[in-house]
């Protein structure tokens, strides 16, 4: 009987072993994805650069120190930086940010349904165990903790079927938008293209603007009002110092999230320990860049 | 799920873009000249006034670019959300099947103070704090 026993549990442990390695095995680790998902949700929701483009017509006040220091030409003060006559209204920059924060919202949930801790049953299960450790018994207590661990366990294996459709939601989730990320992000991508173009052109407005006044409005020929003509330029060029350069990170980034997912989209079904880490290896790749765009963004626009 | 979209409204929304940006090449061209000493003062007064509507015309296809790219963008975005949606109830399936895992723990526990054969006045005092954690855990699950 205790030979039948013996053999009963290890066959029962054996099966369960293997069950767990199979399980395991098709369970690839998804933090990568983790990472990235959740790089790329706090690069777009950075929507500085749409207010800073809407806003002009009240940036260029900032030059209206440089104007008030002009002295009047025939008896005519000399004319502001030159904005744009329409602005944006409310609801165009709000639907523009729409787009952003659906991208970002998307990218949320993908790292929070990415995070291997999600399917973590281990803690709440140690619990379960050292409360029942507590309950009055009749067995010896040595016993009776290894009876409770051995409850534990089995109540630990729900975490294998849950990981298995969590890779599954994962993988379902990232095939089924592949498209309309796509689409997003290479929209986004190039409206951000755009706006990097316009940020180098407004300086040149500006120090257009800046070039003319001062021939038309000159200050008295001497040291320092020439220092002071110099000390305004490069106050101008100052102020623009970073911008252009970080739109374009920004608008590569969204591109690099594209193609990232899109490699996820083809590969994340292939579990085969080469595939998986070629594509981990690239999806640390694209977060590295993602997060120095990142910094690089909010450098330029805080 | 391939999103139904437009390709003419794609189109419109590139389209403006790409204007924008033709617009604001031209503009380049002019602020080189202005901003050239070699160029006399007159000149960069002349360019300098037709440079302002080249600024404003580029500034305008921005605007019609990102209203095409909204209108667009509306289909994919909208199954955006609802995958969204639905990615937020899948992690909250996964979560409750921990917070069951943590309900059976406190059941367990209060069973653990009430259980034993002489109930001792200072093992009940941890009573409340136990049906305190077991009524955050429904409390969660249920939320």
């Amino acid at each position: 009987m205790l030979l039948y026993n013996t053999f009963k549990l290890s066959w029962f442990r054996g099966f369960v072993i293997t069950v767990c390695f199979l399980l395991l095995a098709g369970c690839a680790n998804l933090e990568t994805v983790r990472d990235f998902a959740k790089q790329s949700a706090s690069l777009a929701s950075g929507s500085e650069a749409i207010d800073y483009w809407g806003k002009w017509g009240e940036r260029s006040k900032r030059f209206d120190v440089v104007v008030a220091r002009l002295p009047p030409h025939s008896g005519k003060k000399p004319e502001g930086v030159f904005g744009p006559i329409t602005v944006p209204t409310k609801d165009e920059i709000s639907a523009i940010k729409a787009l952003q924060s659906v991208l970002s919202a998307y990218m949320s949930k993908l790292g929070a349904l990415a995070d291997d801790n999600l399917t973590d049953v281990s803690k709440q299960v140690d619990g379960l165990v050292e409360n029942l450790n507590k309950l009055p018994s009749d067995m010896p207590e040595e016993k009776l903790k290894k009876v409770n661990t051995a409850y534990g366990t089995i109540i630990k294996l729900v975490k294998l079927p849950l990981e298995v459709y969590r890779h599954y939601e994962v993988r379902k989730l990232i095939q089924d938008n592949d498209e309309n990320i796509k689409l997003l992000t290479e929209g986004l991508s190039s409206a951000i293209a755009s706006l990097e173009k316009f940020s180098e052109q407004e300086k040149n407005s500006v120090l257009n603007w800046y070039e003319v006044t001062t021939n038309d409005y000159p200050e008295d020929k001497n040291f320092s009002s020439a220092y002071q003509w110099e000390k305004d330029r490069a106050s101008i060029i100052q102020t623009y110092q970073g911008k252009t350069a970080a739109l374009e990170s920004y608008q590569q980034a969204l591109r690099t999230i594209s193609a990232s997912h899109h490699k996820m989209a083809q590969d994340l079904g292939l579990f085969d320990s080469d595939s998986f880490k070629r594509l981990a290896s690239s999806l640390v790749d694209a977060r590295d860049q993602i997060v120095s765009a990142q910094n690089q963004y909010r450098k330029a626009f805080e | 799920m391939a999103p139904s979209i437009n390709k003419q409204q794609q189109l419109v929304a590139k389209g403006y873009f790409t204007l924008a940006n033709n617009y604001l090449d031209v503009y380049q061209t002019f602020s080189k000249k202005i901003q050239d000493p070699t160029t006399p003062n007159d000149d960069k007064v002349a360019l300098y006034a037709q440079s302002k509507p080249i600024l404003q015309q580029a500034y305008e296809f921005q605007r019609m670019g990102f209203k095409a790219l909204t209108v667009e963008l509306n289909t994919p975005v909208e199954e955006l959300q609802s995958a969204v949606d639905d990615a937020a109830k899948t992690i909250k399936n996964i979560f409750r099947i921990g917070k069951v895992i943590e309900i059976a723990a406190d059941l367990v526990g209060i069973a653990a103070v009430l259980a034993v054969p002489v109930i001792k006045p200072v093992t009940l005092a941890v009573l409340p704090k136990l049906v305190a954690e077991l009524k955050n855990d429904v409390q969660d699950l249920k939320s």
